[in-house]
């Protein structure tokens, strides 16, 4: 596919772009829906996604079109070129970088069980429901969701690679009466034990919210233990606050850091590690053909680094951190580092508190400040002594990302490849816990 | 392209599908990003493909392409097809879609100044102009940020389905995102973010008035930045603005109201919901002020369709009627369910969604008071007029909104600025609580998010400023 692209790279330069980057993903892509413990549709993609980075006189177009018509792409140039002479510099433009040509595609990002899974997914959607059930769910919902996906990158100064990769996601939420628990893998492959632990941990989280007696709380702070799934949630608003841009931009509640600073609680480590072959992010090089690399954004609770691309590292005199994004660079593998806690150990350690199986709907109220607030959904487990004592229903975490970072107390020794719904960077992560957190509620 | 639309039909009817559609789905966008009048970037996208649906032995399978040949629409049938049958092992309920009278018909929504005809000169200036008239209003504070996207799309659509329906449209949008970030080195940061959306050309963006809505917005930003006050800690008369009641209508009364979230379908991802089937026609969870209306049928807004993706004609649904739950959101296949005719709510975001139910235009119906006899009689209270964020649980019962611009009311005038206001309360409260209603039926435009790939479409919130009966205030971040 790289000559072709190549050849495109050729024709878009002499058409008159200074430069010129490719990104072409051919995708294939097979997702089975379940609801009420058994399928609501199956779903398949088949498509082809290119990007083009254009600039001339340091202005800046992104195109993205959903075509296999290369053709298409140079019946279009014209209107891009003329687009492009009506632009002004963009304040935030950057030469792209040397690339680094000799750079090796990853080759173990592949995974059979994902393209068996994409072969004939309704096996798989059985095994979910049916260890739901067993677990004693009495009804599932989720989704079981993989793809193949082939990633070229060709650029004007002469970088031309491809790689191959998969991903398999799998999350369920499973209800016990009124109550329901919540879990979710992801990860370039996956183990039919993956799926089963996915309908274990929920309807364990289900069957304690349902046994434990539904109690009222006061609104107020909290010490709180976190599941990998709201952490998973965090870590995404988290990540974005670490991006170069976001800092240059002020829309990042670390705008005002630096690295150096500290930030979090010296127990958090932050890492991007983009070489992982059993996580779905991986890739040997970023969108501007530079070799990627391990980048520790936070360590001991020190800024290490923000996320760059050569746009952000270039305004802020730092070197890229090979994360491009053209325009806005994003993370790809994020881990925290584990603690020494086992999950029992951790809600003992708290002795009173709540502990919060899945979060959605975190809004900012002040990007700046990072304050924001979320609504818990599934368990909220009621600690008292060590041990559950209740269990309670719509509360949120109203409070700010610096101050949780700077109030954890304790972290979990087992990490988890989680993902659903409202996780979508490929994280791997502990339990954790907070102290000092706000909860609300309605009166 | 209807000869393949038809042929991916056939085709798929000849594996044994009962039911097949084929939509042909394509957008056209471009887009402007500035910060402080400075440009960050600019894109233009293409998406074209076709999306296929089928029902093999019951169960419904979804496959597309963006390759559109007829080597290609084969395989995507072929992929439905062998993926409905794959995952129809454990069907426990067959699909079976509502008989429907369906349209056959081309509609076309004109732009009275065409995006093409605008020239890019203009439309930057619009940012410069923007960040110009945004900066001459700061007296005391800094513009920490002042982020401005513009973006203009046409969407073309062919929808052909086994059960006879054939619709073109073409429908052209365009929508702005505004977000203002204001500093002060006491005082601390106000944000506000500010969505425009209509169908039309660029004569909507005109018409929003941009340049002044703005201007004005960041005067009153630095003037809460600079003199709020704490909101009172005991219940006091409240009145939300249009902002404010649009958004309560679109999450606790849209959403909740959509038959398939009713059934359980969305349950691991936008969540379930507090209404049940056998609410319809007896359920009161509001006053006779509470009737909300969602109507796709409104010309030019941003939620405008006439045919839903299953071909049904689109008409105003009556979600709730002086308080009584009267209608859910229906597409053909939960219309079946209940026993009633599809509502035409069946939409996707392009050729790569599958069709689900949606909201178009959501809206409380207006009352009959001016807003001053609104508050005339109130002798302290709280206006918050716009929110800055918000969330609601996953049945859509209970919910918080932080306020953005705020009043004290005093004697029936507004007073001082409030700062921060939160306001939390259940579907049920709100409803029931409602003592009036202005006459301004006012919209904001949306992206709705739901479905599995997330799908965002385009809705306009609304309706008009509500009193409500007292009710306890909170503060962000306490």
């Amino acid at each position: 596919m790289t000559h072709v692209l190549s050849d495109l790279v050729k024709r878009l330069s002499s058409a008159g772009f200074d430069e010129v980057i490719i990104s072409m993903e051919y995708v294939d892509r097979t997702m089975v829906k379940i609801a009420n413990s058994q399928p609501s549709v199956a779903q398949s993609w088949s498509e082809v996604l290119i990007d083009l980075y254009l600039t001339k006189d340091k202005k800046i177009l992104v195109t993205s079109m959903t075509t296999s018509d290369l053709d298409e792409i140079l019946r279009e140039t014209p209107r891009l070129l003329e687009q492009i002479n009506s632009l002004e510099p963009s304040f935030i433009y950057a030469k792209i970088p040397e690339p680094d040509r000799e750079v090796s595609p990853l080759t173990n990002l592949v995974k059979n069980s994902t393209m068996k899974f994409m072969e004939d997914p309704g096996i798989y959607a059985e095994i979910l429901v049916n260890k739901a059930h067993e677990e004693g769910g009495e009804r599932v919902a989720g989704a079981l969701d993989g793809y193949f996906k082939r990633r070229c990158i060709a650029t004007s100064n002469g970088f031309e690679k491809c790689e191959d990769s998969t991903g398999f996601t799998v999350y369920a939420r499973v209800f016990v009466r009124d109550s329901s628990g919540h879990w979710g893998y992801g990860g370039s492959g996956f183990d039919p034990r993956d799926i089963e632990e996915v309908a274990t941990k929920a309807a364990y989280y289900a069957k304690e919210a349902s046994r434990a007696k539904s109690i009222n709380i006061d609104p107020g702070r909290y010490n709180v233990i976190l599941t990998p799934l709201v952490l998973g949630n965090f870590i995404d608003y988290i990540s974005m606050a670490l991006s170069g841009l976001g800092k240059i931009l002020g829309t990042s509640f670390f705008a005002k850091n630096n690295p150096g600073d500290q930030i979090a609680n010296e127990m958090f480590t932050l890492k991007d590690l983009p070489h992982r072959d059993d996580m779905m992010s991986s890739t040997a090089f970023d969108d501007e053909g530079l070799a990627t690399r391990d980048n520790i954004l936070i360590e001991r609770g020190v800024l290490k680094s923000f996320i760059h691309n050569t746009k952000t590292a270039t305004i802020l005199e730092t070197r890229s951190t090979a994360n491009a994004g053209w325009i806005m660079p994003r993370p790809w593998n994020l881990r925290v580092e584990p603690g020494d806690f086992d999950e029992e150990e951790l809600v003992r350690e708290m002795r009173r508190g709540l502990l919060i199986n899945n979060n959605w709907y975190t809004r900012y109220q002040n990007v700046v400040e990072g304050q924001f607030s979320t609504v818990t959904r599934d368990a909220v487990l009621v600690i008292e002594n060590g041990e559950v004592a209740g269990s309670v229903k719509r509360v949120r975490i109203a409070d700010s990302f610096p101050s949780l970072l700077r109030n954890i107390r304790g972290l979990g020794k087992r990490l988890y490849k989680t993902r659903w719904w409202e996780i979508r960077r490929s994280v791997e992560l502990p339990y954790i816990m907070i102290e000092n957190v706000n909860i609300t509620k309605p009166e | 392209m209807i000869d393949l639309l038809q042929y991916a039909v056939d085709y798929a009817r000849s594996l044994g599908a009962s039911y097949a559609e084929a939509r042909y789905h394509s957008h056209k966008s471009f887009g402007i990003t500035s910060r402080n009048g400075l440009l960050v970037s600019s894109g233009s996208s293409i998406s074209r493909g076709v999306g296929v649906r089928v029902v093999v032995e019951g169960s419904l399978g979804f496959a597309s392409t963006n390759k559109i040949d007829r080597e290609s629409l084969k395989n995507t049938v072929e992929k439905a097809v062998n993926i409905a049958r794959s995952s129809s092992k454990i069907l426990k309920v067959k699909i079976l879609f509502s008989r429907e009278r369906l349209g056959r018909a081309r509609y076309n929504v004109p732009q009275r100044k065409s995006f093409e005809n605008i020239s890019l000169e203009e439309k930057i200036s619009l940012h410069k102009d923007l960040a110009k008239r945004v900066a001459e209003k700061i007296r005391e504070s800094k513009l920490a940020t002042l982020v401005f996207s513009y973006n203009e799309d046409v969407e073309e659509k062919i929808i052909l389905n086994s059960d006879g329906a054939y619709v073109e449209s073409q429908i052209p949008r365009v929508s702005g995102f505004v977000n203002i970030v204001l500093a002060h080195p006491q005082r601390g940061t106000i944000q506000k973010s500010e969505s425009i959306g209509a169908v039309g050309g660029y004569e909507k963006i005109e018409e929003e008035d941009l340049l002044n809505k703005m201007s004005s917005l960041t005067e009153t930003m630095e003037k809460i930045l600079l003199k709020g006050k704490e909101p009172p800690k005991d219940p006091v008369d409240i009145v939300l603005g249009s902002e404010v009641v649009g958004l309560v209508m679109h999450e606790s009364i849209g959403h909740p109201f959509e038959a398939d979230r009713i059934l359980g379908r969305e349950a691991a991802q936008a969540g379930e919901s507090y209404a049940r089937p056998d609410m319809l026609g007896s359920e009161r969870i509001g006053n006779r002020y509470a009737t909300v209306i969602d109507d796709p049928t409104i010309p030019g807004s941003y939620g405008f369709y006439l045919y839903d993706e299953e071909g049904v004609a689109a008409r105003p649904k009556y979600l709730l009627r002086e308080g009584v739950v009267n209608e859910f959101l229906h597409n053909r296949a939960t219309a079946t369910l209940f026993n009633v005719s599809s509502n035409g709510s069946s939409r996707a975001m392009d050729y790569r969604s599958e069709p689900i139910i949606r909201m178009s235009n959501t809206y409380l119906q207006p009352g009959d008071r001016s807003f001053e006899e609104l508050i005339e009689d109130i002798r302290y209270g709280v206006y918050i007029k716009s929110y800055m964020e918000w969330n609601i649980d996953d049945t859509r019962w209970g919910q918080r909104y932080g306020g953005l611009e705020a009043y004290e009311i005093i004697n029936g005038e507004l007073r001082d600025f409030i700062r921060n206001p939160v306001i939390e309360f259940t579907t049920k409260q709100f409803f029931s609580n409602i003592i009036a209603k202005s006459k301004d039926l006012r919209f904001y435009a949306g992206t709705c998010g739901k479905g599995e790939p997330s799908q965002g479409v385009p809705v306009w919130l609304g309706g008009p400023d509500v009193r409500l009966s007292k009710m306890r205030l909170g503060v962000i971040g306490l």
